[in-house]
């Protein structure tokens, strides 16, 4: 009897349309959103985080979209992307959401990350930590990966996070998303013996043994979408080769 | 009118809940205000959010008297996450605080170990499944989100996960109560199991 690892499907959201970056970037229209969210529901993934990347230019939420992903699901669902506001978060709760995460908002007025975790509770309030490994070592990024946050250092800015609240880290590499080459352990790897809080890790993702190396460095689930579209793995086929190697969570009919 | 009334007090995925009974075809009606409760046979009060908070809205809204009307009149009840936790006496979240005490004893902070604290994700649990639905098996798993946990001080027949060496208990059934801490309404096919009893309990 145990708790099981996590295997998080991430869906990203733009124009209409659920896209794949490479690098954050060269987004690619791979579906649309009823349907993406309705194969992983009838695959009973164990949670699913999708990223609103409308909001990247400061459009507002487009509410049929989010009502769209929640009619759709039946997993746990976490949101990110555009929440300024303690009542835009908390309305994401009465919508549908189980958790929503935070990134921007730290750098402009981490107050709100404080205080939506006052009302909605540390266990729904989630922080995306977008890094990028250049020059020797990881930094920092906000609004999508666009903006570098020089004076913020990682380790620090993950306490900050534990400080205000935050309930649950996505540690993500920007420098690996959509290459499916491995997660960052080198870098990355020692964040859930630093943290207090779970921690997934999100970017690079290639498979089984990757999968196997996060649960093994203490990670409380992994994430991923590449290898869905581009290699012909589905949570299924993940979780039978898992099995035995990694406390999952067996679909049950 | 359906005869499943979920408690609306302004807090809680209440979306998540009413879209579960659907799925399975059991009809419900979300209730806003405190003298429609004695119109349904069936009450569930979901919750997200804080203790002092909630107990706040539950008050100030006039529920708590009807809640414990209906409980005291044998009727099916669901707590749900923060829904069970008020059915104790007291919690210690932020300050302490009193709840509806219709359960014996009081809620406190997870213990910290090797597991994070919030204990987020998927469960197997220990304990007799038979009193809390005929279709359970040890295959099944349930979905926790939560910083905080009840500790009963009587016995109730309960469920329990071993979280950091402490036994926490994750389902209580106490006659007409059902109360879970992990969410049924997100644990898909093994919460759908709980939601049919519920919906079918006499």
């Amino acid at each position: 009897m145990s708790k099981k690892f996590r295997i998080i499907p991430t869906v990203q959201f733009k124009n209409g349309s659920v896209v794949k970056s490479i690098n954050y970037q060269n987004h690619r229209i791979v579906g649309d959103i009823a349907s993406t969210i309705r194969v992983y529901s009838r695959r009973q993934a164990d949670e699913l985080v999708f990223y609103n990347l409308d909001t990247l230019d400061g459009s507002q939420i487009n509410w049929a979209t989010i009502s769209s992903c929640v009619q759709n699901s039946n997993m746990p669902l976490t949101y990110g992307g555009g929440i300024r506001s303690v009542d835009v978060a908390n309305t994401l709760i009465g919508s549908g959401f189980d958790k929503i995460s935070f990134n921007t908002v730290l750098f402009e007025d981490p107050n709100i990350i404080y205080q939506t975790s006052k009302l909605i509770g540390s266990s729904s309030t989630v922080a995306t930590v977008d890094l990028h490994f250049m020059e020797g070592r990881l930094c920092m990024f906000s609004n999508g990966g666009q903006r570098y946050q020089k004076e913020f250092k990682p380790m620090e800015t993950i306490k900050l996070l534990e400080e205000l609240g935050v309930g649950e880290l996505v540690i993500n590499c920007i420098d690996r998303d959509g290459l499916m080459n491995g997660y960052d352990f080198e870098n990355i790897g020692t964040i859930p013996s630093i943290a207090k809080i779970p921690v997934l890790l999100s970017g690079g993702c290639s498979g089984v043994e990757c999968i196997q190396e996060a649960y093994e460095h203490g990670f409380d689930g992994a994430m991923m979408s590449s290898i869905f579209l581009w290699q012909g793995d589905s949570i299924p086929s993940l979780k039978d080769a898992l099995f035995e190697k990694v406390p999952i969570r067996r679909v049950v009919q | 009118m359906s005869n499943i009334g979920i408690i609306d007090c302004g807090m809680g995925n209440l979306t998540s809940v009413r879209s579960a009974f659907d799925r399975i075809r059991y009809e419900c009606d979300l209730i806003e205000d405190a003298r429609d409760i004695s119109d349904y046979k069936r009450l569930v009060l979901p919750g997200v959010g804080a203790f002092p908070s909630m107990m706040e809205n539950l008050y100030r809204k006039g529920f708590s008297t009807e809640i414990i009307k209906h409980i005291n009149s044998a009727k099916p009840f669901m707590g749900i996450c923060l829904g069970m936790q008020v059915l104790f006496e007291s919690s210690n979240e932020f300050k302490e605080t009193q709840g509806l005490g219709v359960l014996k004893g009081e809620v406190q902070c997870l213990p910290h170990g090797a597991n994070p604290v919030p204990n987020v994700g998927w469960w197997d649990l220990q304990g007799d499944y038979a009193s809390f639905s005929p279709e359970l098996s040890d295959a099944d798993t349930f979905y926790f989100v939560h910083s905080y946990y009840c500790i009963p001080s009587k016995n109730y027949d309960t469920l329990s996960i071993d979280f950091n060496g402490t036994p926490v208990v994750a389902a209580i059934h106490e006659n007409n109560i059902f109360a879970y801490q992990f969410h049924p309404e997100k644990s898909q096919v093994s919460g759908q199991k709980l939601l049919r009893s519920f919906a079918e309990a006499t």
